[in-house]
């Protein structure tokens, strides 16, 4: 096999590191690779049933972290984190995991997301460098280097097939034949843009390089892809989860990203994952018992009505039961050292602190998994938050990172260890 | 110049006590500036706290940022002006405020000059996603063409994604080009090498399950009726649903003599199936659809006696099956072949078709009583589908005529079936889109539709059993919270006292969302007779005809129709007869996407595709290579270029087919660079790069034919020629396209759907998109008019005319206006309408659904139609939080807001055009007092559009009338409208600058006032016209230039 891949490598002409595949038999003693999951719920929480009163190891739960109290010991949560310079309500939402600062200005540029940069680093030794998903809505939480959104797989169904459907021998080969091809239109458009990148100067030129950056890093995917069209897809014992159509069946459809998620850590598929839950587009919540509540973005706008309030603690409620499944997923899968969750960073939050009023302070944002020491509620000052990049930055060293900073970092986060 | 900036307000300054020395300060800020900032600004403006947000002590040198630039020029203006400093921060001399702003206005040029020469005011750019979409459509004929939602999102620069600096690229967008260009080019080759035949067929209403609304629940069934004329088939319509009886064809009793295929006799491999519900015995047979003539069968019966009889066969019907079934009837004079089409729905019963009537057994007075022989059979050769045999009947002419077993009556429920129509007593929302979906088009193209249809109104009682021994009898039902479940009986239909309005669509999924699917025309159904509408319409492979009725309400499940409130006394509804589709209507073949790739290449059939078969493969690729980049480059395409691209083919040719080779050239033509960028040189633009500029500014696409030309010839500099080209390419209809696109980002349309309005608070919307469509069409047709007619810029914020339709007017309270085609309307004097400001749609997407926000909507006035955007909030403070309980209005809580100091300096100006906004609901219409959820002067609780039961109550008055940053009165909207076209001049100073960094790609900056103000000069003789504007801009250095 290693000779094998190898050889494919070379012919795909490009250098990239050799992947730590399973079957390249990486030692059984060695300590599972660290993987991430990022979750935006983009309508947030109810700030007073979300948090925490108390801080520190022994605070009691929240209504809503009532919800996860079987995992109590394995997740952190925090308050008074934000990211400095990001305003504009529902459009931060491009930003949250990118902390790139006013995404509601004229001028506004996006930057590389958290996924990203963890990917970059160790996206390629599995099969898909990341996995950029979505739920309701088109838009992503994953942003590449030039700060261009990565599109989303929106359905369970359709990632399943991706990741564990073995097609034919023909259908293989196709698929190469395929990606071949792309790859020589690719050589064609590189030389012409280097022959155009002379012809330009000042901004323009940098337009262009950039044009040829992206190039050569669609080429590098591309040879990546060939190697693994080569190789068979995991088997799993799970069947294609049937996808519903109607967007109120919302839960359902978490419940099955969260599980396709997991199976891709499982199978290695991949090992770093962003799902935005897209909460404002959801036009109404079917919960269980047949009923239906309508209007889920209306009522976050809840005014402080009574009726509006106690509707979105009840999908709210509902959506930290799903994040309660996923962290109970992830336990249920024993790896060497643990379970799959110890090895799993699954970040949960939104970008905005509060729907009805649109802010972008004092977010929600859990912390679950990947061998940090968890069971504390981190609160820091209301009024003066600390930046999220600071977490982000301690997640990165976490997957094993030598990085010193992430966008508006000040530094790792204090009290997370 | 011309002064930009509201001059000094008079807003709440706060004393600026204390004169704390700069430590470090302003080290990098040139010359004079900085002492006069030290000693006249930073004691305000220092610090985290320091005023309107601006800390001149992080504040940097460093123009050449869009944003600190921006910086920098508010300052600019705001000492210019002379509302900074302010009158308690010291006075300046005149002659020091001059030689500040002199000295800052300088520098600020200069820093801009040194980047125009360098790459020109624009950055080079590449093409947005609609943009890459609209030359796909038109290098390749097809309008319809759908690739832009496989792109990423552009980047945006004041809303608009037209500037290079923000439309970036990754390896996703060059990975989505490559995509996009393939799924382009195949599709153009997906059409059959025989030019298809036009037909014309009939699709009745009657047949089509689409029409029938719910099943089995005797309210839901209200929603769709079956017709005879005006009379109501009860049957059908309250058990039968329709013509689609499988289910129950099974018990029917048979009558006459009945062979199943489990008692004939047949050779083949037939499998048995029960798929099809609609089949006699415990099975039927399908064939493979493949080895045709393998499968026969024969039905043998014996009959009781000689004579006529009616014979029928059984096949199931439906998509797929045999169009050309093979059967042969052996009877008494012998032998007869038919040939059927099984895809079609039994005619009887749902089950059996008639295959027509024939003698059996022997004649003459002896062989009377003589049993007589008949022989039905059917092969599976040339059926054109999968063959399915079922059962065959044969019906003796007695039974038929003496009708006495009562079933075959049911064969004379569709005597005269261009009188049976199904009416629709609801407009189309989920869950119920109906239409005709038996007519799917065959190939993509043209054909004509035809419609018959009638208006009909349904009267019916309401007796209530709630409680009652005895049903009460409610003839005239008033709804009210006491009387919730009555049940409706004794249905009657009327003709109809107006015409309604539908809409027709088409879409090729049988349950689309409603806003997705494509308008192809409306029209409207008669209240007399039925008459029939002819509409054309492009249609999709497999689209099918949908429609929708505006007036009728869309109830949600589990809405009761008796809980909607009738209008006209009665119900209306649209009864339909039936469509008929002509089509496809060819007029070139190959189509001229064949002819854009592949020229006079003949071409041969492979799947669905066709593909070019070339004898000369190498120089047929070198001859159409060169024109495909003479079409798509938007300049001479230079040898080596070509050469480029040639080799790539010939390489490609050694080892592909020629069409795949070929499309991977073009799709790499199509990913290159040189095609995604705009690439003038700075200066001057040349001929080329001014057409391509002038394309994608008017018509969102690559230049045109003549375009191309007048750029080849060098002649399009000539300003007349350019004023002629203009002209032109506004008239043409793909100026519509940048009305549509400059629009959604201008004034945000594009973000129409983002909320729906609040059932609870607003029942009348509910479900009610027709309305949110004629919105968004009344902004279109309004701003097109604009360019047309050359209209004043001051009709931004106000006008004595708009454009509605009859949906549309209803909600502006205009009288006498009836039907769903648009309208150049006069308004009634003192209407609030007219102007962009004051437009539905504006309001709609300036609102969240639930509540409006002065500070929402002033903003977006401000940023967008009076081109002075407020600075945003500082993030120390809290926003205000919305309260729809009822107890305070937006605007108490605005007050308590604005009594900060720090707030109030900003909030002067956004809060005044909000407030006068005030009186426009989220969807744009007049109130006088605001709805809340919890308390009010007057409990309103009822039935909305769609069912919806609501509570709500009637809250505070409204109150718009506030106080400008001049310091002016205004007590509403209209008074506040007339105090904003005291300055003619800025209104169209704003459209101007806005226009202008859509058709440049380039933000106005602070060098560019001048060039600005000079377009002004010259419009102002046409009061600012708006195609005057236009014009003058495409005459300006600012767009000739790079």
């Amino acid at each position: 096999m290693k000779t094998s891949r190898r050889t494919l490598l070379r012919a795909a002409g490009v250098g990239l590191s050799l992947p730590v595949l399973e079957s390249f038999g990486a030692a059984p003693s060695q300590a599972p690779p660290k993987r991430m999951i990022a979750i935006n719920q983009d309508l947030g929480f109810i700030p007073k049933l979300f948090f925490p009163e108390k801080s520190g190891r022994g605070y009691a739960l929240s209504p809503y972290l009532e919800k996860l109290a079987a995992h109590r010991e394995q997740f952190t949560v925090f308050s008074g984190l934000s990211h400095p310079g990001v305003d504009g309500g529902h459009r931060a939402d491009k930003t949250f995991l990118t902390a790139a600062p006013h995404p509601g200005r004229a001028s506004f540029r996006n930057s590389i997301s958290l996924d990203q940069v963890m990917a970059n680093h160790v996206g390629h030794e599995t099969r898909f460098r990341s996995l950029s998903l979505g739920i309701n809505d088109a838009r992503s939480l994953s942003y590449t280097q030039a700060g261009v959104e990565i599109p989303t797989i929106q359905s369970a169904a359709e990632l399943y097939k991706k990741m564990f459907l073995q097609g034919d021998r023909k259908a293989m080969e196709a698929q190469l034949v395929r990606l071949k091809r792309k790859g020589s239109i690719l050589d064609v458009v590189m030389g012409q843009s280097s022959d155009l990148s002379k012809r330009v100067s000042g901004s323009d030129r940098e337009r262009i390089d950039q044009f040829q950056t992206a190039v050569r890093s669609l080429e590098q995917r591309l040879s990546e892809a060939e190697a693994w069209e080569a190789r068979p897809r995991p088997k799993v014992d799970e069947a294609m989860p049937e996808y519903p159509e109607d967007k109120k069946q919302f839960f359902e459809m978490v419940g099955m990203m969260n599980d396709m998620s997991r199976l891709a850590f499982q199978t290695d598929s991949t090992r770093v994952i962003t799902l935005f839950l897209g909460s404002v587009r959801t036009p109404g919540v079917n919960l269980s018992g047949g009923r239906t509540i309508g209007g889920y973005h209306n009522i976050s706008h809840h005014g402080k009505d009574e009726k509006k309030l106690k509707q979105l603690a009840e999908i709210e409620v509902g959506q930290m039961e799903l994040l309660g499944d996923l962290l109970q997923g992830l336990k249920d899968v024993e790896e060497p050292e643990g379970t799959l969750l110890d090895s799993t960073m699954v970040l949960y939050g939104c970008h905005m602190g509060d729907a009805n009023i649109h802010n972008n302070k004092n977010l929600p944002i859990i912390l679950a998994g990947g061998g940090f020491r968890h069971g504390q509620h981190l609160a820091f000052n209301q009024h003066n938050n600390i930046p999220l990049a600071n977490l982000y930055l301690s997640m990165l060293q976490n997957m094993g990172m030598e990085v010193a900073a992430f966008a508006s970092s000040t530094g790792t986060l204090h009290g997370l260890a | 110049m011309e002064r930009r900036h509201l001059p000094r307000h008079v807003g709440i300054i706060l004393l600026c006590l204390h004169t704390f020395g700069p430590s470090v300060l302003l080290a990098d800020v040139p010359g004079k500036l900085g002492s006069f900032l030290e000693k006249h600004c930073i004691d305000c403006h220092e610090g985290s706290e320091a005023e309107g947000g601006l800390d001149l002590q992080s504040l940097k040198w460093k123009t050449d940022d869009a944003h600190n630039e921006s910086v920098w020029v508010k300052i600019h203006d705001r000492v210019e002006s002379g509302e900074m400093p302010p009158e308690d921060g010291g006075e300046i001399s005149d002659v020091e405020r001059k030689a500040m702003t002199k000295d800052l206005s300088q520098r600020l040029i200069e820093t801009r000059e040194k980047a125009y020469t360098r790459h020109g005011r624009a950055v080079s750019r590449r093409v947005n996603r609609f943009e890459y979409e609209n030359i796909l459509r038109d290098l390749l004929h097809d309008p319809y063409l759908k690739i832009a939602d496989q792109l990423p999102l552009d980047g945006e620069v004041h809303g608009f994604a037209k500037v290079g600096t923000a439309l970036d690229v990754s390896h996703v967008q060059v990975d989505s080009y490559l995509d996009a260009a393939e799924f382009a080019l195949r599709r153009a080759l997906e059409f059959p090498a025989e030019k298809p035949r036009s037909t014309t067929k009939r699709y009745y209403a009657r047949e089509e399950g689409r029409m029938w609304a719910g099943g089995g629940n005797g309210g839901w069934a209200r929603f769709s009726l079956a017709l005879e004329g005006l009379d109501i088939n009860e049957e059908y319509s309250f058990n039968k649903r329709g013509f689609d009886t499988g289910r129950k064809a099974g018990e029917a009793q048979p009558v006459g003599t009945i062979v199943d295929d489990s008692a004939a006799e047949h050779t083949g491999p037939w499998r048995e199936s029960t798929r099809r519900s609609n089949h006699v015995g415990a099975h039927y047979l399908a064939d493979d659809n493949k080895n045709t003539g393998a499968y026969a069968i024969t039905w043998k019966a014996t009959l009781p006696k000689p004579g006529t009889y009616e014979v029928r066969v059984s096949f199931g019907g439906g998509e797929g099956l045999a169009r050309t079934a093979p059967y042969r009837v052996r009877h008494a004079k012998g032998e007869t072949r038919l040939t059927i089409d099984q895809s079609q729905k039994p005619t009887l019963q749902g089950l059996w078709y008639p295959l027509g009537r024939f003698t059996f057994g022997a004649s003459g007075a002896d062989a009377k009583n003589e049993p007589a022989v008949a022989e039905v059979s059917l092969s599976n050769k040339d059926a054109g589908g999968w063959v399915i045999a079922d059962a065959v009947q044969f019906v003796h002419l007695d039974e038929l005529s003496e009708n006495k077993d009562g079933n075959t009556s049911r064969d004379q429920t569709m005597p005269h079936i261009e009188d049976a129509s199904t009416a629709i007593f609801r407009g189309a929302y989920t869950p119920f889109y109906y239409g005709f979906e038996k007519f799917k088009a065959p190939v993509r193209g043209n054909y004509k539709l035809r419609l018959k249809a009638r208006s009909v109104l349904r009267h019916t009682d309401y007796v209530d059993w709630e409680g009652e021994k005895k049903p009460r009898h409610y003839p005239n039902l008033v709804l009210d919270a006491t009387r919730r479940y009555p049940t409706p009986v004794n249905d009657r239909i009327f003709a109809g006292k107006r015409s309604e309005p539908v809409k027709v669509y088409s879409s090729t999924l049988s349950e689309p969302n409603t806003q997705s699917m494509l308008p192809i025309g409306m029209f409207e159904a008669a209240p007399e007779t039925p008459e029939v509408s002819e509409l054309e319409a492009f249609l999709e492979k497999g689209a099918m005809v949908k429609l929708d009725c505006m007036r009728l309400p869309s109830p949600m499940v589990p809405a009761m129709p008796h809980t909607i409130q009738p209008t006209d006394g009665g119900y209306p509804g649209v009864a339909f007869h039936w469509l008929e589709a002509e089509g496809p209507i060819v007029k070139e073949w190959p189509p001229a996407s064949y002819r854009t790739l592949f020229g006079d290449t003949p071409l041969k059939q492979a799947g669905r595709h066709v593909e070019a078969v070339s004898e000369q493969p190498m120089k047929d690729a070198g001859k159409l290579l060169a024109a495909f980049m003479e079409r798509v480059y938007r300049r001479p395409v230079a040898e080596a270029e070509f050469d480029r691209f040639y080799q790539y083919a010939k390489r490609l040719l050694k080892e592909e087919a020629f069409t795949e080779a070929m499309i991977a050239t073009y799709s790499a033509v199509l990913a290159s660079p040189e095609f995604l960028f705009h690439c003038g040189q700075p200066g001057e633009l040349d001929d080329h790069a001014l057409a391509e500029r002038l394309s994608f500014f008017l018509g969102e696409s690559m230049p045109d034919e003549q375009l191309r030309a007048l750029a080849r010839q060098g002649k399009l500099r000539d300003p007349d020629t350019l004023r002629a080209e203009v002209d032109r390419l506004l008239d043409m209809p793909e100026a519509k396209r940048f009305v549509k696109e400059f629009l959604n980002s201008w004034l945000k349309l594009d973000e129409i759907n983002d909320t729906d309005p609040d059932r609870e608070l607003y029942p009348e919307y509910a479900g009610d998109w027709w309305l949110v469509n004629s919105m968004v069409q009344e902004s279109r047709l309004y701003f097109a008019d604009l360019i047309a007619g050359d209209r004043p810029a001051r009709n931004v914020i106000d006008a004595d005319y708009t454009f509605v339709d009859e949906r549309l007017a209803r909600h502006y309270g205009v009288p006498g206006v009836f039907g769903p085609s648009f309208h150049r309307q006069a308004l009634p004097e003192g209407s609030p309408y007219g102007g962009i400001l004051t437009q539905a749609a504006v309001l709609k997407v300036t609102a969240n659904g639930t509540v409006t926000s002065p500070v929402l909507r002033g903003v977006y006035v401000m940023e967008r139609l009076l081109g002075d955007p407020p600075s945003p909030p500082p993030p120390s403070v809290p926003a205000v939080e919305p309260d729809i309980r009822g107890a305070a209005t937006i605007r108490e809580l605005l007050k308590k807001h604005r009594a900060d100091a720090s707030c109030a300096s900003c909030h002067n100006k956004i809060d005044p055009p909000g407030f006068a906004l005030e009186s426009f609901d989220v969807m744009g219409r007049w109130r006088e007092n605001y709805r809340s959820l919890a308390q009010g002067s007057k409990r309103i609780e009822g039935v909305g559009r769609s069912g919806n039961e609501f509570v709500h109550y009637i809250g505070q008055e409204v109150d718009a009338s506030g106080v400008t940053p001049k310091g002016e009165h205004f007590g509403d909207i209209l008074q506040f409208k007339k105090l904003l076209l005291q300055d003619e001049a800025a209104i169209a100073r704003n459209l101007t600058e806005q226009l202008l960094v859509y058709a440049t790609g380039a933000p106005v900056g602070f060098a560019d006032r001048d060039e600005v103000s000079a377009i002004l000069e010259k419009s102002r003789a046409s009061e600012f016209g708006v195609r005057t504007i236009i014009h003058e801009i495409i005459q300006s250095p600012l767009f000739l230039r790079k």
